[in-house]
């Protein structure tokens, strides 16, 4: 295994210590009661974390078990930060007791709830702290009252992803993006309903806020000029950060086929898969028919694995658009939206190979529909 | 390394023993790995090994004498990782429906996965629903109807492929080929077939030339625009002839063709097939079992197309 370039450099961390950060990998192929036997040892620095964490990658995966799984919500108190920020689909939750009573909610509505973690993406050290980008599948029976209402008794199976900070085995900051249009379908509800009741109680509602001008392009110009080309097949950053500006700042769709591969596997929100460079391709302007002064805005990148397995990167991003176009948000309003979004690739030779991308689909639904419905009101007035 | 090939033969072929014919359904859960994905054709895709746990009890429950012979199987170390073995398995499910009615029931079937680590870790199944629903004499029960559990398909999503460029670019495809010295064979069967149309391609089959070239008429008469990408091979040399499975991924829009008497449909429609094609040393296709299951319900529609999942005759 190739050493993990993507570890941040510190002067406390000796070349020994860098060496055997760089072979802490999740095994993808793992199984869980991997993680469950006793008496592992540590693998890793981990200066501030409970003993019983033999890596990073081994915390995410066991916190994480032992809070859903197996029901101790009560460790969030020790895992989170007493004014942790966790930036959900509908806004910024300030402190770690919102994070257990949505905890709690959740576990209430689905008792058997499962989190799956399908992978753990990381980079950093115990000094400056670690980031992590943990995508999972969540399973579950609604047999509980839910954020959505009574229970409908049907299983769900949503995919996610949840990156994380964390500082001596606390979650400082989190991103949080989860495909719960799917869940609303799974559980058999109306989509439509669904929002209407969330429009009632107020959610995602940004008041007043004007919104800003797009600065996809500066005045008459054109877009940002292009980041350079990835130096080679190991450039992973460079890779990422040209294509998303070259195929959606830039509108260059074509340059899918160069960056990638023909058997590129798209996995989307709503639990949609897209293969192949004209299903993507037809994906990527469905967007820009919605939202044609869309911009994207790399905030993340981080990777770990090596040229032979691939590479697989985490990239967190913004996306900022006016909704000028028909599409699955029905018709234009006008309203200004703001997508936080996470999309997990696995990259070999140079190319993105598949790629799990999940965003806040059914809050930027509630927004348009809020939209629609102050317009039609002004207009009534 | 064919002691490892063989080791995990025998891993494959003893979980599908103790599993369906022995009953020993817990031992899924020691055989797979906990994150499993399973995916079957016609209309199913499953996350999780408990799913597969509820799945395997349904099926015994209905048929209780269920018994899996396997006929063909390949075993190949993964090209990207060493840890991973991809896997295919061509056989018959034979058992007792326990309906209504007692039926007689007897599918072929082909399974491709992967194994790691002494676990499953992937699966792909595909068997001929229609043959199964004339042996019993009735559609047979939708197995864990109450959830899909896996990713489904947008229709609106599916878009024609540039036919003029895919013969040139198939090579690219079948990456994994290219370690063969069948090179010829993937070429000619996925661009001459596939992008081109072309049944004459069966010229180089010994045999099933007629048979394949009507299977795949008819699949292209149903499907506009049919695009068929192939995603995982797994293969292995024998004594006799190279074994091949392939997992390939098909879309195209359903039409109206009065011959077969299927519905105005023109939805976009997208399924996966699995094959098994035996490949004399001089190029000659011996044997093609694809399994492609064209009965495929897109967003909620009603069934499109009809199915065509012929498993040509043996003709050798």
């Amino acid at each position: 295994m190739e050493k993990n370039d993507n570890i941040q450099k510190n002067d406390k961390l000796t070349d020994e210590k860098l060496e055997e950060m760089g072979k802490i990998e999740f095994d993808l192929n793992g199984d869980i009661s991997d993680f469950l036997k006793p008496d592992r040892v540590r693998q890793q620095s981990l200066a501030g974390f409970d003993d019983d964490y033999t890596d990073i990658v081994d915390y995410i995966v066991r916190c994480t078990y032992k809070i859903w799984d197996e029901h101790n919500i009560g460790l969030i108190y020790s895992h989170y930060q007493h004014r942790s920020r966790a930036h959900m689909p509908d806004g910024l939750v300030y402190g770690r007791e919102k994070v257990v009573q949505a905890t709690a909610a959740a576990q209430n509505a689905f008792p058997d709830f499962q989190l799956v973690v399908d992978d753990v993406v990381w980079r950093g050290n115990d000094v400056d702290g670690f980031d992590t980008s943990m995508p999972s599948t969540a399973l579950g029976t609604n047999t509980g009252w839910s954020f959505f209402g009574a229970p409908t008794g049907k299983k769900i199976c949503r995919r996610g992803i949840a990156n994380c900070f964390s500082v001596e085995n606390r979650i400082v900051e989190e991103w949080v993006v989860h495909d719960d249009v799917t869940v609303v379908n799974q559980l058999g509800l109306d989509l439509d309903e669904v929002i209407d009741d969330l429009i009632a109680r107020g959610y995602c509602d940004d008041g007043d806020k004007e919104p800003a001008a797009s600065e996809r392009v500066h005045g008459e110009e054109t877009p940002a000029p292009l980041p350079p080309a990835p130096k080679d097949e190991h450039d992973v950053e460079g890779l990422i950060r040209r294509t998303y500006a070259e195929v959606f700042n830039w509108r260059m769709i074509g340059k899918v086929d160069a960056y990638y591969d023909e058997q590129y596997r798209h996995l989307g929100c709503r639990n949609l898969d897209y293969f192949g460079h004209a299903e993507y391709k037809k994906f990527l302007l469905s967007w820009l028919s919605m939202f044609p002064d869309a911009e994207i805005i790399i905030e993340d990148i981080y990777w770990n694995g090596d040229a032979k397995r691939g590479y697989r990167a985490s990239t967190r991003w913004k996306l900022v658009g006016t909704h000028l176009g028909n599409g699955i948000y029905g018709a234009p309003t006008g309203a200004r939206i703001e997508v936080m979004g996470i999309t997990n690739h696995l990259i070999r030779g140079g190319q993105f190979i598949e790629a799990l991308d999940v965003y806040t689909d059914l809050e930027i639904a509630v927004r348009v529909e809020r939209a629609r419905r102050k317009k039609a009101a002004k207009l009534a007035d | 390394m064919s002691g490892k090939r063989e080791q995990i033969r025998e891993f494959i072929h003893s979980s599908l023993r103790k599993i369906i014919n022995e009953k020993m359904i817990g031992e899924i859960y020691s055989r797979t790995t906990h994150r499993i994905k399973v995916a079957i054709s016609p209309d199913q895709s499953m996350y999780g090994r408990q799913s597969l746990v509820d799945l395997v009890q349904q099926l015994t429950s209905l048929i209780s004498d269920a018994e899996v012979v396997v006929r063909e199987s390949a075993v190949m170390q993964d090209p990207y990782d060493d840890a991973i073995w991809n896997f295919g398995v061509e056989g018959c499910f034979t058992g007792t429906y326990d309906g209504q009615v007692k039926k007689p029931v007897s599918l072929d079937f082909i399974l491709m996965g992967c194994v790691a680590r002494g676990r499953f870790i992937r699966l792909s199944l595909v068997f001929d629903s229609e043959v199964l629903k004339k042996q019993i004499g009735q559609e047979p029960v939708r197995f864990l109807a109450s959830v899909e559990y896996g990713p489904r398909r947008d229709s609106l999503s599916l878009v024609p492929q540039d036919q003029s460029i895919h013969p040139n670019r198939f090579s690219v495809h079948s990456r994994d080929f290219g370690k063969l010295s069948v090179d010829e064979f993937a070429g000619r069967i996925l661009s001459d077939i596939w992008a081109s149309r072309s049944s004459a391609a069966y010229d180089a089959t010994s045999g099933t030339r007629h048979v394949n070239a009507e299977k795949c008429i008819k699949e292209h008469a149903l499907y506009r625009d049919l695009n068929s990408t192939f995603y995982n091979f797994c293969y292995e040399r024998k004594n006799d002839a190279m074994h091949i499975f392939m997992y390939h991924d098909r879309t195209g829009f359903a039409r109206n063709y009065k011959r077969f008497d299927i519905p105005v449909s023109e939805k976009g429609a997208a399924y996966f097939g699995l094959g098994y094609v035996q490949l004399s040393f001089d190029g000659k296709i011996i044997r093609d079992d694809s399994l492609v299951n064209l009965k495929i319900c897109v967003q909620g529609d009603d069934a499109v197309g009809e199915l065509v999942s012929a498993n040509t005759p043996h003709i050798e």
